[in-house]
């Protein structure tokens, strides 16, 4: 069941008629525009990890930010849950991090996040149970007391991500949850996700850093300049697309693999065992019954596939990333 | 309404933990306080110079706090992005521009009420002295008349007249809190600063530009000539701009007699004002892109 579902989302920004720069009222006549969103048609199934990858301008805040109801389309549309988008229910049904999120510094963490869920309708004790309960998910016990103002950009992500998680959402839209983290941070905000998923909760995301969207997500959609490059499931979008394999034998003559050195990428040789990295298919059928038909032996053969970040590299033109 | 109170107590908390408004409400009560000094200076008599400002301090520093507390609120969540979470959570944006208007309504009469409180104990206290008491009885019976006058507002004969025209100010503020918040419900600080404070003038004005009109329209009518263009902007300003002088008459009444009436169709016309004017933020609020 797609829970998300977008369809020719056009977004233009059109720079105010009277404009406010650099301290000076300006006056365009013609105001400039941006295409940021050029239709955009997708759709987020229920349960997966679902990426929203590109580089930055590609279009992928201004999508969640239209998801959010921050922002208006200029054309298509676009429903969550099945239903349209600021539609209250589906409100609280969802939990969303905006990029780089900032929240009201004068207020304490656990003053905040009771703020929130006031918001929820939640009753007081159902309020203190899940606040506790969302603090030590996300590792800020420790903080609940100080003031957001003294808060480290890694906490603000993280009570972030706790205030998107206070009504247990169905649905969680984060935009550059790992953003300015260290590995460390990433790491658990990956476990996080992962474990979101594993409740049942679907989870879009958006990022620019492909390791990451490599290692958790089920489906990814590829944006550049406001338009879709690619959508699918990562083996999909990365299978049958092998670039090279990497073989470990022995047992061949030495001027044998002087003959093939031209052909290999890649040669190194230890205590007898010869590593090379090939990157046609036929060159490695006769490596091997070479190989095996001097007596060698093969120990292993390795696939190299194409990764996110080589594919994502040849669908938006080498740039970005 | 849980959700349009947990914004109002929201944005509370953040104007009482702003520390511009304790200056701005020191400033106020040094103002009020130093009144009994400056009668000294002046042939008028000390309870119309202390009832003069006290009026004045509480009018222009509630009108301060609305205007340049106001202005900044609903950009400040724009700028700082605090806005993009609080649009994901269950609310319409007609409630969070209703808890914003509340919660800065909350600060200023939260300030109106300290200020009156030592208005009214700033008055007993100058009255007490003449009974010559000790320091210490004078202070803590002008202080218990001054909380007790608060609400009791037939009271005590000195201070009889204030707190009705506290209450006239208050229906003021309303108005011109509302104004300030449908100015920046679409526009940049500066701006809703500006605009905010025209319309004050303006408001406050209201029956000297009614009165223009009608003596332009007068001339023009012993002359026989058409009706200038000046007869009807300041006709169509006189009728956009709220009539705040219906609510500052009662400053002159308390200066010149004992009784103040404050008339229903004053504070219906109070309530039916703000609540346009709130509707209009409402509506263009809904329909604005956040940055």
């Amino acid at each position: 069941m797609a829970v998300v579902e977008v369809e020719k989302l056009t977004k233009i920004y059109v720079r105010d008629f009277l404009d406010v720069e650099h301290g000076r009222l300006k006056l365009r006549l013609a105001g400039r525009k941006t295409v940021a969103l050029d239709h955009l048609t997708m759709q987020v199934q229920q349960g997966e990890i679902f990426g929203l990858l590109g580089p930055n301008g590609a279009g992928k805040t201004t999508t969640l930010k239209i998801l959010m109801g921050i922002h208006f389309p200029t054309a298509g549309r676009a429903r969550i849950l099945g239903r349209p988008l600021g539609d209250l229910h589906v409100k609280r049904r969802i939990g969303f991090l905006p990029e780089n999120p900032y929240f009201y510094d004068y207020l304490r963490g656990w003053e905040f996040l009771d703020f929130y869920g006031q918001l929820y309708g939640m009753a007081r004790a159902a309020r203190r149970k899940k606040i506790e309960e969302l603090l030590t998910r996300v590792g800020l016990e420790h903080a609940a007391n100080l003031p957001l103002r003294g808060y480290s950009k890694g906490m603000n992500q993280r009570i972030g991500l706790a205030q998107s998680l206070l009504n247990d959402p169905d649905l969680v839209f984060l935009d550059e949850p790992q953003s300015g983290l260290d590995p460390l941070g990433r790491k658990d905000i990956r476990d996080l996700i992962i474990s979101l998923r594993a409740q049942g909760k679907t989870v879009l995301f958006s990022s620019h850093i492909l390791q990451d969207a490599e290692l958790i997500c089920d489906r990814v959609a590829i944006l550049d300049k406001g338009q879709l490059k690619a959508i699918g499931h990562l083996a999909e979008l990365l299978s049958g697309t092998v670039r090279s394999w990497e073989i470990v034998f022995r047992g061949l003559s030495a001027e044998r693999i002087e003959a093939w050195r031209p052909r290999m990428r890649n040669l190194v040789e230890s205590k007898g065992d010869y590593l090379a990295i090939l990157e046609e298919k036929g060159g490695v059928d006769e490596l091997i019954r070479e190989t095996l038909a001097q007596g060698g032996e093969v120990i292993s053969l390795t696939p190299h596939r194409q990764t996110l970040e080589e594919y994502f590299v040849s669908e938006v033109g080498g740039k970005g990333a | 309404m849980n959700q349009v109170r947990a914004i109002a107590v929201n944005t509370f908390k953040e104007a009482v933990r702003n520390r511009v408004l304790y200056v701005v409400l020191i400033f106020s009560l040094i103002l009020i306080g130093a009144s009994g000094v400056l009668s000294e200076l002046t042939v008028a008599s000390r309870d119309k110079i202390v009832k003069d400002l006290g009026f004045a301090a509480i009018n222009f520093f509630g009108v301060a706090i609305a205007i340049f507390v106001g202005v900044t609120l609903v950009y400040n969540e724009l700028e700082k992005r605090t806005i993009y979470t609080l649009v994901s959570k269950p609310i319409h944006r007609w409630q969070f521009l209703l808890g914003k208007y509340f919660g800065l309504l909350m600060t200023i009469y939260v300030n109106v009420v300290v200020m009156s409180v030592f208005f009214l104990f700033v008055i007993h206290w100058y009255a007490a002295m003449e009974a010559e008491r000790g320091v210490f009885t004078t202070f803590f019976l002008s202080a218990a008349k001054a909380l007790v006058g608060l609400l009791w507002w037939d009271g005590f004969p000195p201070t009889r007249n204030i707190m009705p025209v506290v209450a006239a100010t208050a229906i003021e503020l309303a108005i011109v809190t509302a104004f300030s918040i449908l100015y920046s419900a679409f526009s940049t600080p500066t701006l809703s600063m500006f605009f905010t404070v025209l319309t004050f003038i303006a408001g406050r004005l209201n029956e000297d530009i009614v009165l223009f009109a009608e003596n332009v329209r007068d001339t023009a009518l012993e002359t026989g000539t058409p009706l200038p263009l000046s007869y009807y902007l300041a006709q169509g300003a006189a009728h956009v701009t709220p009539n705040l002088g219906v609510f500052h008459q009662s400053v002159e009444q308390a200066l010149y007699a004992d009784e103040v009436t404050i008339w229903w169709q004053s504070i219906l016309y109070g309530l039916i004002y703000t609540s346009a004017i709130l509707l209009l933020s409402m509506l263009i609020f809904s329909r604005r892109n956040f940055k």
